[in-house]
């Protein structure tokens, strides 16, 4: 099982996570990649370039806002477990 | 083909890998570190665990360029002048496998968790460890496999 061929960029911020994807209409974000890369293995997904957002660090955080909180795109599934926040809410 | 360079087991690595090269079989067939097994590779079965910059990760659902400037440790790895790792040790010591197919993926699951949790219970083992399967059903002397890393301080 190998995916398609694709390009893979690695974005440094958010910015440049916008700008690669602006770049081609094929292109899609790999994040934690459990999803999308089963799929590409199976070539349900071929996507033309992947977006490298998985250092992006500014996007990982659980944090208080108010009456809300705020968790960050990239948070893992493992942090929300152990988080001290969520645990007192 | 991109260039990467990441360091393995402590060794540094320069290579051209193809965007589409999965970790896995970058380091079995590249670097012919075959101790990672591919299990089901699909991600479900945790065969093909090792550690990137120290946390575990399923190596067949990574591609190596995502792993590029960081630090790998597969099985291989983990031993040090001759003495097995205290995991490895209490894998052998409890007898925690029966094939043996799985088990560099449960050693290096194991590493991480303890870690994580250097006493965990035995709930927090088995939910710790779900994401490795063995299909001998081994299951019970790998967590006391664990339990006694665990004492062992590993």
């Amino acid at each position: 099982m190998i995916p398609a061929a694709f390009e893979y960029e690695r974005a440094r911020s958010v910015d440049e996570a916008v700008e690669l994807l602006g770049r081609d209409e094929d292109a899609k974000l790999l994040a934690g990649g459990h999803s999308l890369i089963p799929a590409m293995r199976l070539r349900i997904s071929r996507p033309s370039l992947l977006v490298d957002i998985g250092r992006l660090d500014d996007l990982r955080y659980v944090r208080e806002d108010g009456d809300r909180i705020a968790i960050g795109a990239l948070t893992r599934h493992a942090a929300l477990v152990r988080d001290p926040v969520l645990a007192e809410r | 083909m991109t260039k990467i360079a990441l360091i393995v087991n402590g060794s540094r690595h320069e290579a051209d890998v193809e965007p589409r090269q999965l970790l896995a079989y970058f380091l079995r067939n590249e670097l012919g570190l075959t101790g990672t097994n591919v299990g089901c590779d699909t991600s479900s079965c945790g065969a093909c665990t090792v550690l990137v910059d120290g946390e575990s990760i399923k190596s067949c659902t990574v591609f190596a360029l995502q792993a590029d400037g960081s630090e790998v440790t597969t099985v291989e790895g983990i031993a040090s002048s001759g003495e097995l790792h205290p995991v490895q040790q209490a894998f052998h010591e409890v007898h925690a496998l029966q094939c043996g197919y799985c088990t560099p993926g449960f050693v290096m699951a194991t590493i991480s968790l303890l870690q994580e949790n250097p006493n965990p219970s035995e709930e927090e083992i088995r939910l710790g460890l779900e994401g490795n399967l063995c299909r001998c059903t081994g299951y019970h002397n790998i967590v006391r496999a664990v339990q006694a890393a665990a004492r062992a301080g590993a």
